[in-house]
Formats: C-alpha cells, sequence, structure tokens
C-alpha cells in the first residue's frame, strides 16, 4: 500500500455557483488487493482517519454489492471506497448515492463517449447494461450520521477473466464498447473530480440541481415500471424522484406513488 | 390506592426514619424515598423533609410479566427502509435479546435505496427486546429495539 495525497476542486467546468464550503481534500491509499475497500475503509474510519481517504485496490477478493451480494471484482476494474462525513440530515443519505452515481455517469461518458444512464437508485448503465454500482455504507448514531463510506466498483476490463452467460447477458465492460477504455486511474481521476462538486452540492442542499441532473440521466423516465415494494407490486409511469432520493411513479388512476424502498423488476 | 393511602405511609416513614419503601399490590407499583435535609446555617435544628415520590405510575411490567418500554431506552429507525439484525444473510446477528452492548456498538442495519445504514447504540447497557423481525420494513422514527441503559 501506497499513499498519496491531491487537490480536486471543483474541477467540472459547470462549477456550483455560490457555494462556500470546505473543499473535499483526497488522501489516496492503493492496495494491491483486499477483501473489500468498504470493510478496508471502515476499518480505517476507527483510527479516526479524515474525510476525502480514498481506498483503492487494484482488485477486491470479496466484492460486495446490495446487503452481501457479491460483486465479482477481477484486476482491470475500478474499485475505490471514499470515506466522508457528511454534514446533512439522516433523511436525505440517499441523495449521497445518486451523488455518486452521477459523478460515474458524467464521468464515464466523458472518457467514452458514451451515453451513459442510472437506474434508480444507483446502477450505472451503458448500452442496456450494467457497467458500474454504488454501495454506501454509513454509521448513525441517533440522528447524527458519524460517517459514509462510498464505494464504487466500474467495470473497466476483465483482464481475460471468464464470465457467466448470465452476467454477459447483464454487464458490461468498458473494454467491449467501441474505442478505448480509460485506464482505471484516468477514471478514478475523472470521478473524484466530479463528485467533489457533486457532493459540495448536496453538503449545501442544492436539492433541485441533483435532482434534475439525475432524471435527465435516468434509466427509468418516462417508462412505465413495476417495482416490488413491502405494500406488494406497484406500477406505474416513472416520473423521476423526489426530494428524498424517492422513485415517483404516476399510476392509472393519476396518483403519484413515492417508492422508498424496493426492487425494480421490469421496464419498458 | 388513593391520595390519603400515600400521605399515611410518608407519614409512617417519617415517624420510623424508614428511607426507602416500595409497595406492590396488584398492577400498582409505588416507590418512595425520603431526604433528610442538611442542618440550615445557625438554626442547629433537624428539619425533616417530607417523603418524595420517585416512582408513581403505570406498572413497569405487564400483568403477562412481559416488559414494557417505560423504563427502556427505546432505538427508533431513523430513515425508512429495511431492518436487518446481520451485515450478511448468513452472518451472526449483531445482536440479540439479553446481550450487553456498549455504547458505539453496530445494533442493525436499515437499507435504504442501496445505503446500509448502521445504527449505533448510545447507551452501555442490556438488549431487552428486538420489536422488528430480520428484513421486513420500518418507518421513520419506528422503535426497534429496547435497551436497559446500564
Amino acid at each position: 500500500m501506497f499513499c498519496s495525497k491531491i487537490n480536486l476542486l471543483n474541477g467540472c467546468d459547470d462549477e456550483p455557483r455560490g457555494i462556500q464550503t470546505a473543499p473535499l481534500r483526497l488522501s489516496l491509499k492503493w492496495y494491491d488487493e483486499v477483501t473489500s475497500t468498504n470493510e478496508v475503509a471502515k476499518e480505517l474510519m476507527g483510527d479516526e482517519v479524515e474525510e476525502g481517504t480514498v481506498v483503492i485496490a487494484k482488485q477486491q477478493t470479496a466484492g460486495r454489492g446490495r446487503y452481501a451480494n457479491e460483486w465479482f471484482s477481477p484486476e482491470g476494474g475500478l474499485y475505490f471506497t471514499v470515506a466522508l462525513r457528511p454534514r446533512i440530515t439522516v433523511r436525505h443519505i440517499p441523495l449521497l448515492a445518486i451523488a455518486v452515481a452521477l459523478a460515474i455517469a458524467d464521468s464515464i461518458e466523458l472518457s467514452m463517449l458514451s451515453t451513459t444512464q442510472i437506474k434508480w437508485p444507483n446502477d450505472i448503465y451503458v448500452s442496456g447494461k450494467k457497467v458500474g454500482g454504488v454501495l454506501i455504507d454509513t454509521s448513525i448514531s441517533g440522528e447524527k450520521i458519524n460517517y459514509a463510506l462510498a464505494g464504487i466498483g466500474v467495470n473497466v476490463s476483465r483482464g481475460g477473466e471468464e464470465v457467466s452467460p448470465l452476467v454477459r447477458k447483464r454487464a458490461i465492460w468498458l473494454s467491449d464498447l467501441v474505442g478505448c477504455a480509460p485506464q482505471p486511474t484516468e477514471l478514478l481521476t475523472a470521478i473524484l473530480g466530479s463528485f467533489t462538486t457533486w457532493y459540495q452540492r448536496l453538503q449545501v442542499m442544492d436539492l433541485n440541481a441533483i435532482i434534475d441532473a439525475f432524471n435527465r440521466r435516468s434509466l427509468l423516465m418516462g417508462r412505465e415500471i413495476q417495482a416490488q415494494t413491502k405494500d406488494g407490486i406497484v406500477s406505474g409511469k416513472c416520473t423521476g424522484i423526489s426530494e428524498q432520493g424517492a422513485l415517483l411513479l404516476r399510476n392509472s388512476n393519476g396518483d403519484v406513488l413515492e417508492v422508498m424502498e424496493g426492487t425494480i423488476c421490469s421496464w419498458s | 390506592m388513593d391520595i390519603e393511602s400515600i400521605k399515611q405511609l410518608m407519614q409512617l416513614m417519617a415517624s420510623c426514619k424508614v428511607s426507602e419503601l416500595e409497595y406492590e399490590a396488584g398492577d400498582m407499583r409505588l416507590k418512595l424515598r425520603r431526604f433528610e435535609a442538611a442542618p440550615q446555617t445557625g438554626s442547629g435544628a433537624l428539619q425533616i423533609v417530607q417523603p418524595e415520590i420517585v416512582s408513581l405510575g403505570e406498572p413497569t411490567a405487564t400483568s403477562s410479566g412481559e416488559p414494557s418500554e417505560a423504563d427502556y431506552a427505546i432505538v427508533k429507525s431513523p430513515i425508512v427502509g429495511t431492518f436487518y439484525r446481520a451485515p450478511a444473510p448468513a452472518a451472526e446477528p449483531f445482536v440479540s435479546t439479553g446481550d450487553y452492548v456498549s455504547k458505539g456498538k453496530t445494533l442493525c442495519i436499515v437499507e435504504a435505496m442501496k445505503v446500509m445504514n448502521e445504527i449505533e447504540s448510545d447507551f452501555d447497557g442490556k438488549v431487552i427486546k428486538i420489536l422488528i423481525n430480520d428484513a421486513q420494513p420500518v418507518e421513520y422514527g419506528q422503535p426497534l429495539m429496547w435497551i436497559e441503559p446500564s
């Protein structure tokens, strides 16, 4: 493992205007192989590391997605976690995942010149297949967020690894696309630069900017959706997301349903 | 028990110099504690303070013996989501009923939109009751656990 420090201050052309927040100072920690970058970052948070610590690994032996789902993490991909101490309310924490997804989508689109979309809440899609994902782990005491770990995985290259037909049907690697796939480190720099801007917007509750950007990139926007929720399967036309990141569906009666928790079953 | 009966008990405590008394009858539980004031400067007299009722109200145990939430710290969900007792489906739960936990110990996860929120204990204490089944949806502010602070 070796470390480096960089300052990425509002690296995007579209900088938030009139925002006065402390910039995110990034401290990068590089590893050849870890179980998962979120796990390593979690251990570091126990040592009171500063916000902006980034754990990067060439490969993960136990990369994970939602509730311990496996995330295939061979060498050639981009796997990293940003340690954060967001000063937002707990109910807005889902928007952190959306801010991270926006940074990834912006960076991939800029690097590959391929239209990049986000499937609610935070899966990254290119050419109709999943190319990246976000997993946020937080620690909360009462109403206070102690820290948040933004774990990011992007399929850059498989590095010669074989994948099952099922995975190939659903997932894509940037190296599969026409054009020259970026090096993981190039993409890392782009994502961190973009994320710095989106994170600042979140910290000052510039929610309209986040929601508008998400809706423009939404894979589900305007489509007929079926979602499995705690109340059973609900369906309707996607009209965007709420200020807390919930998916908004307009059903056949004209009522708008707010899906805070659920799984997308189908979209057409 | 009516007020007159309580007054009689208080007078009895004062006359017998009993400092603490607990009384239970059916669903009723009463605890009285008597304090003697320090001698007032210059008077030299000992002032006897009437006993103070420190606990009066609903019973802390139901007739079935089940604990109630009156004397416990309640851990509430800070967000709408799904409640998980363990970090992974096959993993051991973070805590079980009867466990002693320290402040900062992870009690559970509430997942909201792929954000896994680990809920920490605000207290040192004992887990009295876990109110939600694993993988069940929870609302904002919904009680999740009772903890008896130590």
